[in-house]
């Protein structure tokens, strides 16, 4: 059994990866003050990553006919904004630990981070304006338009998110869970990039609601994936295994458990909720995870995920089948399927 | 006795109810593109990937059978279909309510009016040239290369505006339309990045026959100072704001030779 969606993502990814890595590091300033912001802001985009929203962006583009010189600095603005609010995520979420290293406000402290985030914010900008200038004025204010409303909708979905973890009273639905990562995830990590790339390889406008079923499909879930790696991930995963139990975040698997709780489980499960992750021992994460496990919230999760990739494909057919086979289209095909075969 | 000849049915092409999640949305197997079955991901595999199986079947084995806690799988994603339509609708409402495209990119025509901004560049090595714009800003706001030479006129408002120069000497022009209009009236161009300031007077609107594009006229008198130039289009009924025509008047270019 061979695997050609497996070859064909790790080559774009590292392919268009490389291209997006030039040209960001064009946008980084490299000039003082470095050490308390340039350093900081350089910081996450050279960690790598994976890479995936620039790369849909550059093979979305070239399906629909566009040279990927033309798409890269798009892909780059998306990166860099990708990065900046990893950045406040990081701090939001208090999280310790990002792409296998300490998270940028646990290095530099929260106010130079809060900074640095803001910075890489700005200067994704950029790549964009110069895009403006090349681009027809038919096409350069839709594109700006759209991330406008990719901004919206990501801050919305922060918001959803950090009010439920400001008030352990809410029992978010899985209804209320996708919403927030249709806004959250999903319009960064894919729906905004396919519409860029679109744009800019049809050098045309689109329809309003093109790629969002799509884009919400695949992203969420991308995004589930990505909620199960952090709790199976160990040490190969880029943020701390478990993270996500030790903030209490609402997953599909912790929204599971909550519907699941005997009457003896409810109190300890309030208590775990109401605890500060400061506060919330190895004992507290060992027994939420065991409760998911004993009910397979997570096996439920993962089968949930691939009916949404199974719907993403059925989106991908529909809107691409008018294109001719590319290797880009192929990527963005099995980018659908990677999802669930990797490991970070 | 046996009859040899025993009627036998067709293998039915299933024996259980087709629950996979592609079929869940009217989709099948068969949509995973129009690539070439040997280029799939995965020869011969389950379409989503090595280790999938029909979730059905899956949640039937488990050990968990029934406790899927959303129900059937194809459920839950046409669930998600119709949150992620309700989301779609959301945005266009959303859109309406503050006057344009969330998105930006659907809008009607009348409120593209409000989007369309031309720079187009021309040049004279003449003593005297009239060039037309429409043309070409229509080719600009296109953006395909295919010219939309149509005005778009929707209940009588106008929005598209060609632009017609009168120039002796190289410049750089755009009209960029706030909302649509009846009838507009022009004011002078006036740059104020000088002093004292300078204006360009000879400005008029062409409102041109009925389905036709109005044009607005330029003259740039010889000698013009160099700069920028705006001068606003007012709507004739309520001389409101609809729109601005932003001229620059570049310096002299060898070829030219003295204004």
């Amino acid at each position: 059994m061979t695997y050609h969606g497996v070859d064909t993502v790790s080559v774009v990814l590292d392919e268009y990866g490389a291209m997006v890595r030039d040209v960001m590091a064009d946008y980084l300033p490299k000039q003082e003050p470095r050490k308390y912001l340039y350093d900081p802001v350089a910081d996450y985009p050279s960690r790598g990553g994976k890479m995936m929203r620039p790369s849909l962006c550059i093979a979305t583009a070239r399906a629909f006919g566009a040279e990927p010189e033309r798409a890269v600095r798009a892909a780059a603005a998306i990166e860099m904004l990708h990065n900046s609010l990893l950045i406040h995520d990081d701090i939001e979420d208090e999280s310790e630990e990002r792409r296998g290293k300490p998270t940028l406000h646990a290095m530099h402290g929260i106010p130079i981070a809060l900074n640095a985030g803001d910075m890489l914010a700005m200067l994704s900008i950029r790549p964009l304006l110069e895009n403006v200038y090349d681009a027809s004025p038919w096409l350069s204010i839709p594109i700006i338009q759209d991330m406008e409303r990719m901004a919206r909708e990501s801050a919305e979905g922060q918001a959803l998110e950090l009010g439920w973890r400001r008030d352990p009273d809410q029992r978010p639905t899985r209804d209320d869970y996708l919403i927030m990562v249709l806004k959250k995830t999903c319009w960064l990590a894919a729906i905004y990039p396919c519409r860029l790339g679109a744009m800019l390889g049809k050098r045309s406008k689109i329809t309003n609601d093109a790629f969002i079923r799509f884009g919400f499909f695949f992203g969420a879930a991308f995004q589930i994936q990505d909620d199960v790696l952090n709790l199976n991930g160990g040490l190969t995963y880029g943020k701390e295994s478990c993270g996500d139990l030790w903030e209490a975040k609402w997953t599909l698997m912790l929204i599971d458990v909550a519907q699941s709780l005997t009457e003896a489980e409810r109190p300890r499960f309030e208590a775990y909720l109401r605890k500060s992750r400061e506060t919330r021992t190895e004992e507290d994460v060992a027994w939420v995870l065991d409760l998911m496990n004993r009910i397979g919230a997570i096996e439920n999760a993962q089968m949930f995920a691939r009916g949404l990739a199974g719907a993403a494909l059925g989106e991908f057919s529909t809107l691409l089948s008018d294109l001719p086979d590319s290797r880009d289209k192929r990527f963005i095909r099995d980018l659908i399927t990677w999802t669930f075969r990797r490991d970070h | 006795m046996d009859n040899p000849e025993r009627i036998k049915r067709p293998q039915p092409e299933r024996t259980k109810p087709n629950r996979n999640v592609l079929g869940a949305l009217g989709q099948s197997d068969a949509m995973l593109g129009s690539l070439d079955a040997a280029q799939s991901p995965i020869d011969g595999g389950h379409p989503l990937g090595p280790g999938f199986s029909d979730p059905v079947q899956k949640s039937a084995t488990n050990g968990n059978a029934g406790s899927d806690p959303f129900g059937l799988i194809d459920e839950g994603v046409r669930a998600a279909s119709d949150l992620v339509d309700a989301h779609i609708r959301q945005g266009e409402e959303t859109a309406k309510s503050l006057g344009k495209s969330a998105a930006g990119i659907s809008l009607a025509q009348t409120d593209v009016s409000g989007l369309l901004t031309g720079l187009v560049r021309a040049y004279s090595d003449v003593a005297s040239v009239w060039v037309d714009i429409v043309g070409s800003l229509a080719h600009k706001i296109d953006g395909t290369g295919a010219a939309k030479a149509d005005p778009t006129q929707t209940q009588g408002l106008t929005s598209t505006i060609g632009l017609s120069i009168t120039s002796a000497g190289s410049v750089e022009t755009g009209i960029e339309m706030f909302r649509p209009a009846i009838d507009v009236r022009p004011q002078p161009l006036v740059s104020t990045s000088m002093t004292p300031p300078a204006q360009i007077n000879d400005v008029a609107f062409d409102a041109g026959q009925p389905g036709t594009a109005g044009k607005i006229r330029v003259t740039v008198p010889k000698g013009q100072t160099p700069g920028v130039y705006h001068g606003l289009l007012l709507s004739a009924s309520d001389q409101t704001p609809v729109g601005v025509v932003t001229l620059r008047v570049l310096g002299q270019t060898p070829q030219e030779g003295p204004a």
